[in-house]
């Protein structure tokens, strides 16, 4: 659980840090999707130098990003393999049944693979340099489209903001809990699966029961502070949009041009097939 | 028994976040059969120390002997449960970690894991129910179903089934009501006193400290500031001053007398009896 | 021309269980005069915490009413009401629902669709008054439980309300910071001319109650001035002082047969 980079805040300064979270939660989706429309190689050359630039301007070191993909590596490896053996195309090289290893199959695994560890770089550099919190309120934002359909957003992006708000009590209490069952004997990680399981109730039970308490508090207070699930809302979180915020969007089109001019050489892919 | 700390540090992790030196270079001996009161700020270290008695903490660095048992980094799973067998741990509202269909069955949890037989499990629920002052018509009701103050003491009840020869324990009566709080210490103190049980507690009503404790274990980031006895503990003004602390109501109720008459009372009151007493001698009753 | 009391309860019954007869609170009369202190002591169980419940109409009364100025509260209106009243719960953790300390104070605030500017202005306030600007931006996992009691407490002064409720709301802290915030709450209450209903266990917190009620089994017991209420009352326990003046009585020392304060008590021992 330690190691997951993924999903962790870095608190820093860098320019990264500052562009607006909404700029930067619009700029990384589209990234990814932009990922699903280079077609050779030249284009992820130019989609990885893109990368590179970001990690550098977000002020994280790059060996912290690497140990991100770390535990995800053996996922990453597994469907590349899958994608590898079930295309065919080009030269083969050895063929079994269904599955073969060929230089297209090999080609368009490796491009799954540059895709598999762009989009985590890219997200990693996302959540490091953006607080959980503001993340929420750039999710809220975007989704205001939707309450032109009668959705309402409002209500997910409190549910959002207030899970994040517990998740260092819950970690708090699942050790407090767990360190006084062992306080009363009970080792865990040992013993066969069963055992195991037999283990996890004294620990599940607390758990569940104080999360019900906190819960039933909660609305309580929810109430009594005047919140009314339908009513209209105003926000003391104030998101300002920058000139930097634009540019980093319009950086975004820059970067479509490239795909799409580099989309049209094929260069690699003619000499290796 | 015996408690010996050698110099211990020792880091706290929670999640993603640790801290260094929870405990740093820590070494100390608190006797058998003492009542210890550890205090000090938030952050001091004051459950960290607990942990590590308990063998939940593992030192970085140090040793910590508790009794035949040697703690230290490299201590392995069997040590430390070996030493969490005879050391008992009451956390923070123990009562959120009662999770049985019975309070019987939760009161024979930890006995069970320790591996007591059929029969000594039976007796030690029964006694320790006995201990914490409740009626054995609670035995077959749902932990759940109890109030507050009686879910503590089943909580507390757990523990003691074990037959610990150290009971530590983090804040005892926090959120209870005066005379809930009061029974709970009572019941500590007699533990402490009839079966020669090794307590430390800890606190952050210095009433509590006066009135119960023989030794007064203050901590500050870390390091052991200092482990008097309890008198002399209170009785030294300027590091009191210097600590920021408190005085017990009746040891404050003297220093202003001390002030307003001018007289010096021989002796440092840590109970109103005590006051009553010097008051007396002093010719002011 | 007498004043009219800011809240007032009359012949209130409540019960959890309406197939069963026991009663948590049962006819409750109390009228709240406007900058008072009331402090409602009672044991677990007492129905003290019931009793908060009913004020703020998280629970409707099965009889009787509950009037707050002169408007009776009930489950339609009660939203209206919630904007001159603030409560503040036990758990500190439960009741910070912002993600910092200043998103915090300002839920109430938002709930109200106030503009940012005028938020801002009493966030701010809010916060100054219960010494917690500095750490406007901490978040709670950073605080200590008093810290975070404070803010609670600043959330409900951002309301500028009429009446503020604390129920059991101190006795987490530990005894230093209780007392400490206490005090400060004490002036905060002079200087605003707040109304402060506050429902607890602890009985050194009458001291700072210009009335003081006892509630035992959902009934009222008695009620008065912390003084006569304690004087009348020998099996509640009372403040250190009195419990130090009931224990000279007991080792057959003739003292004074009331209520004594700590400095009464002190002024009397040095005579």
């Amino acid at each position: 659980m330690n190691k997951l980079i993924l999903g962790r805040y870095f608190p820093g300064n860098s320019f990264l840090h500052r562009i607006d979270p909404r700029a930067k939660l619009l700029a990384a989706l589209y990234f990814i999707g932009l990922l699903f429309f280079v077609d050779y190689f030249v284009g992820f050359i130019w989609m990885i130098c893109f990368t590179l630039l970001v990690t550098k301007i977000s002020g994280v070191s790059l060996s912290i990003y690497l140990k991100g993909i770390k535990p995800l590596i053996w996922l990453i490896l597994m469907s590349v393999f899958f994608r590898v053996i079930f295309t065919v195309g080009g030269t083969i090289y050895f063929s079994k049944g269904p599955f073969a290893i060929s230089s297209y199959g090999l080609l368009l695994g490796f491009f799954s693979f540059n895709r598999f560890i762009l989009i985590i770089i890219i997200s990693t550099a996302l959540t490091l340099t953006t607080k959980p919190i503001d993340l929420t309120d750039a999710i809220d934002a975007l989704l205001k489209p939707l309450r032109l359909l009668g959705i309402s957003t409002a209500e997910f992006s409190l549910m959002l903001s207030i899970s994040l708000r517990f998740i260092p009590n819950l970690l708090d209490e699942t050790q407090k809990v767990l360190d006084a069952q062992r306080a009363r004997g009970v080792v865990f990680g040992e013993g066969n699966l069963l055992e195991q399981m037999k283990k996890i109730v004294p620990l599940i039970i607390p758990l569940f029961s104080s999360s019900l308490k906190r819960a039933e508090e909660m609305a309580d207070v929810l109430e009594v502070r005047g919140y009314q699930p339908s009513k209209k809302r105003s926000s003391f979180r104030q998101l300002s949009w920058r000139f930097h915020d634009t540019a980093s969007l319009l950086i975004m089109g820059v970067l479509t041009i490239g795909v799409i001019i580099l989309n049209q050489f094929p260069i690699i892919e003619q000499w290796l097939l | 028994m015996q408690i010996k700390f050698d110099q211990v540090s020792a880091d706290y992790q929670l999640g993603p976040i640790r801290a260094k030196n929870i405990i740093d270079d820590v070494s100390l001996q608190i006797a058998p059969a003492t009542f210890t009161a550890v205090i000090g700020q938030t952050g001091a270290g004051k459950t960290s120390l607990l942990k590590l008695i308990n063998g939940i903490l593992r030192p970085t660095s140090g040793s910590i002997q508790v009794g035949e048992f040697t703690l230290d980094h490299s201590a392995n799973k069997a040590t430390l449960n070996q030493v969490r067998s005879r050391v008992g741990m009451v956390f923070q509202f123990p009562e959120n970690q009662l999770f049985a269909e019975t309070v019987e069955a939760d009161i024979a949890f930890g006995p069970k894991n320790f591996n007591f037989s059929a029969e000594e499990v039976d007796q030690s629920v029964y006694r320790s129910l006995e201990r914490v002052g409740l009626d054995q018509s609670l035995l077959k009701r749902s932990p759940f179903s109890l109030s507050g103050g009686q879910q503590r003491r089943v909580a507390l009840a757990g523990v003691l089934a074990t037959k610990p020869d150290i009971l530590v324990l983090d804040e005892p009566g926090a959120g209870l009501d005066a005379r809930g709080k009061q029974e709970i210490f009572a019941l500590i103190k007699k533990l402490n006193q009839q079966d020669r049980v090794t307590v430390l507690v800890v606190t952050h009503d210095m009433n509590d400290v006066a009135i119960y404790a023989d030794h007064v274990l203050l901590l500050d980031q870390g390091k052991v500031i200092t482990y008097q006895e309890t008198r002399a503990f209170f009785s030294d003004q300027d590091q009191l001053t210097e600590w920021n602390l408190e005085l017990p109501d009746t040891l404050h109720l003297q220093r202003q007398i001390e002030q307003r008459t001018g007289i010096n009372f021989k002796q440092t009151s840590l109970t109103r009896t005590e006051l009553i007493d010097q008051l007396i001698e002093e010719k002011l009753l | 021309m007498k004043q009219h009391p800011i809240l007032s309860i009359k012949d209130v019954s409540y019960r959890y269980d309406l197939r069963h007869e026991d009663y948590a609170l049962s006819q409750i009369s109390l009228d709240v005069k406007r900058g008072e202190w009331l402090t409602v002591l009672g044991e677990n169980g007492s129905g003290k915490s019931t009793l908060a419940r009913l004020i703020v109409g998280l629970a409707e009364p099965e009889f009787g009413t509950i009037t707050f100025n002169d408007q009776t509260v009930t489950q339609a209106n009660k939203s209206t009401f919630w904007e001159k009243v603030g409560i503040v719960f036990q758990n500190p953790d439960n009741q910070f629902i912002g993600t910092t300390v200043q998103d915090d104070v300002a839920f109430s605030l938002e709930n109200l669709n106030l503009s940012y500017h005028e938020m801002k202005q009493r966030v701010t306030n809010a916060l100054h008054q219960v010494g917690m600007y500095k750490l406007r931006e901490k978040d709670p996992s950073q605080l200590s439980g008093g810290q975070k009691q404070r803010v609670a407490i600043a959330g409900v002064l951002a309301l500028e309300p009429e009446l503020m409720i604390f129920d059991e709301a101190f006795i987490m802290l530990d005894p230093q910071s209780r007392t400490r915030l206490l005090k400060e709450l004490k002036l905060i209450q002079k200087n605003l001319g707040l109304t402060i209903i506050s429902i607890t266990h602890d009985h050194n917190e009458t001291v700072f109650a210009d009335r003081l009620l006892l509630l035992a089994s959902g009934q009222i017991i008695d009620q008065g001035d912390p003084r006569t209420v304690f004087t009348r009352n020998r099996y509640v326990q009372p403040p250190f002082a009195e419990q130090f003046r009931r224990e000279l009585v007991q080792r057959g020392i003739s003292v004074p047969d009331n209520y004594m304060s700590n400095d009464e008590l002190v002024e009397w021992l040095c005579k």
